[in-house]
């Protein structure tokens, strides 16, 4: 199996509480993996981790064979770990274009004074990055917006926004912390179907989400956790099937 | 009476350009990180009594006012190396009390190395006036407003064309998320207090041969630029360059029609009209948060 990204022990303790403990997994180039768990299983402390926000207290994570412990998040960005968040974080004080092509940050490499006096080498750059920006923003469906200050958009279309940026970043891996949070059921309908034309892209995506029909009809491959730690993995049918799953979401039957 | 508005005007505008330079230079500190730095004048005295310094161990005229851009801009990069970004926990407003202790620990060094004498430097080329009817335009004023346009220029081009430009807003709208796309936040916001320093350090050489310098030049050169930030909404950048006119044209205007003695408190005035009426400053948005 292709080294992808690899999780070995990881434990996260918050003052003595263990936020995840003792975690291990591994997910598979160009699928879909997703996290699933009650409230407080740990599911966002995993991202934080896995994006460089927080540093494990112990245990070895490893993307493609290289450590990201100790990365800082741009430098995990580089290696090709992109995220968004359950409540979008976006530029406000930019437009939707722009949110999109800083983005693109990485990709460009003119200078302040090159830029700063437009030289044809930097403009010719800029053109190319603003087409890259606008080809993710048509992917995601708002290429009609893309001159509209970002701080004017509904919720649904900030958070295909946070897409798009991600997808700027040129990831291999997309981390997508509950993209159908405070989405009605069209609009989750067609963040399924997204997440899905991502993957067509060859990218892979880990998903922490708490619709069902969402997570069940993307994923390859679910994690589910519990309190922090490790409960069942498998495929969703496998999954949907588990007693330990069950009892966890709904709790034993006899007290 | 028509000579007195157009001398008031040429000196307002050559003023008004280094206010509008530090102004730029609060601007893009608060731009990023939302600090107010109270520092940005020590640049400006930094800038000017460095090159002092150096023409007077000889150093070629040119070379001095580079080395003395270089000197201001480690000093904006020192500054936040040692100690904006230690305490980058710390809330806005320590931040600004840590870089009003800055800005009072730098003067005491600028007192121990220079004494309390002023200084000026010689004009960059040539005294001779150029006459407009009885009013006068000195090479140097050109050399001001000249150096401050191209300036103010390259650096609208640079947030406005530019990806690093943009990178450097993203890190002010949202840190986290920008460190998640790739943006090295912490070398952003030294980048912003290198730019910052460069511009208080240019301010500073071009308006020394005009205005004297002092080891507290910084102090009131800095309070005017902030109040031209204040005018034209703190964190528009263009805004604090069209404040930094204003500015000055409004305070030698009130000097040449009222009387000079009331020149600076004009300056004080403005602010605090600023700040009870309009808030936000002229060019600024109001602020509000998107729950």
């Amino acid at each position: 199996m292709d080294l992808f990204l690899e999780a070995e022990n990881i434990t996260k303790t918050f003052g003595g509480v263990a936020a995840i403990f003792n975690l291990s997994f591994a997910t598979r180039k160009g699928s879909v993996y997703s996290v699933i768990g009650p409230n407080g299983a740990g599911k966002t402390t995993l991202f934080n981790l896995l994006t460089g926000i927080y540093q494990p207290t112990s245990g070895n994570m490893r993307f493609e064979g290289k450590s990201l412990v100790g990365q800082p998040p741009h430098k995990i960005s580089k290696l090709g770990i992109s995220r968004t968040f359950q409540t979008p974080q976006i530029f406000l004080n930019m437009t939707v274009l722009e949110n999109t092509l800083v983005g693109c940050h990485n990709h460009g490499s003119s200078g302040f004074f090159s830029g700063a006096l437009s030289l044809p080498s930097s403009r010719k750059e800029a053109a190319r990055l603003e087409e890259q920006a606008m080809e993710n923003l048509v992917f995601c469906g708002l290429d009609h917006l893309a001159n509209r200050e970002s701080d004017a958009l509904p919720y649904g279309e900030l958070k295909r926004l946070e897409v798009a940026r991600a997808l700027s970043t040129k990831p291999k891996l997309l981390l997508m912390d509950e993209p159908a949070a405070g989405l009605n059921d069209s609009e989750t309908g067609e963040m399924g179907e997204l997440i899905r034309r991502i993957q067509k892209l060859g990218i892979s995506v880990m998903l922490v989400e708490h619709n069902m029909a969402l997570v069940m009809a993307v994923s390859d491959g679910l994690l589910v956790l519990n309190y922090g730690e490790y409960l069942a993995e498998g495929t969703p049918e496998q999954i949907q099937n588990n007693p330990k799953v069950i009892e966890a979401y709904l709790g034993m039957g006899d007290d | 009476m028509s000579d007195v508005l157009l001398q008031s005007l040429i000196t307002g505008v050559t003023i008004g350009s280094a206010y509008a330079l530090v102004g730029l230079g609060f601007a893009i500190i608060f731009n990023v990180s939302d600090v107010v730095n109270f520092a940005q004048g020590e640049f400006v005295m930094v800038g000017a009594m460095s090159a002092v310094s150096l023409l007077a161990v000889g150093v070629p005229f040119a070379v001095a006012l580079f080395l003395a851009l270089v000197i201001a801009v480690c000093i904006g990069l020192i500054l936040e190396k040692f100690a904006i970004e230690p305490a980058k926990s710390a809330t806005v407003v320590s931040t600004i009390i840590i870089t009003i202790g800055a800005s009072i620990f730098l003067r005491g060094l600028a007192l121990l190395i220079w004494g309390k004498d002023f200084h000026s430097l010689p004009a960059f080329s040539g005294e001779t006036p150029i006459h407009i009817g009885s009013a006068t335009l000195t090479p140097q004023s050109m050399w001001v407003m000249g150096v401050t346009a191209v300036l103010v220029f390259l650096v609208h081009q640079f947030f406005n064309r530019t990806i690093t430009g943009k990178a450097l807003l993203a890190c002010s709208a949202n840190p986290i998320a920008a460190s998640l796309i790739g943006i090295p936040v912490k070398r952003m916001m030294l980048f912003a207090y290198g730019l910052s320093a460069l511009l208080g350090g240019a301010a500073g050489l071009l308006i020394a041969p005009i205005a004297f310098t002092s080891y507290d030049a910084g102090m009131m050169l800095g309070l005017k630029g902030f109040a031209a930030a204040i005018l034209g909404g703190l964190g528009n950048p263009m805004g604090a360059v069209a404040g930094g006119v204003v500015l000055g044209v409004l305070e030698s205007l009130g000097a040449g029609l009222i009387s000079s003695g009331y020149k600076d408190a004009i300056a004080f005035i403005i602010l605090l009209l600023v700040l009870f009426f309009k808030p936000q400053g002229f060019f600024g948005k109001a602020g509000e948060e998107r729950v």
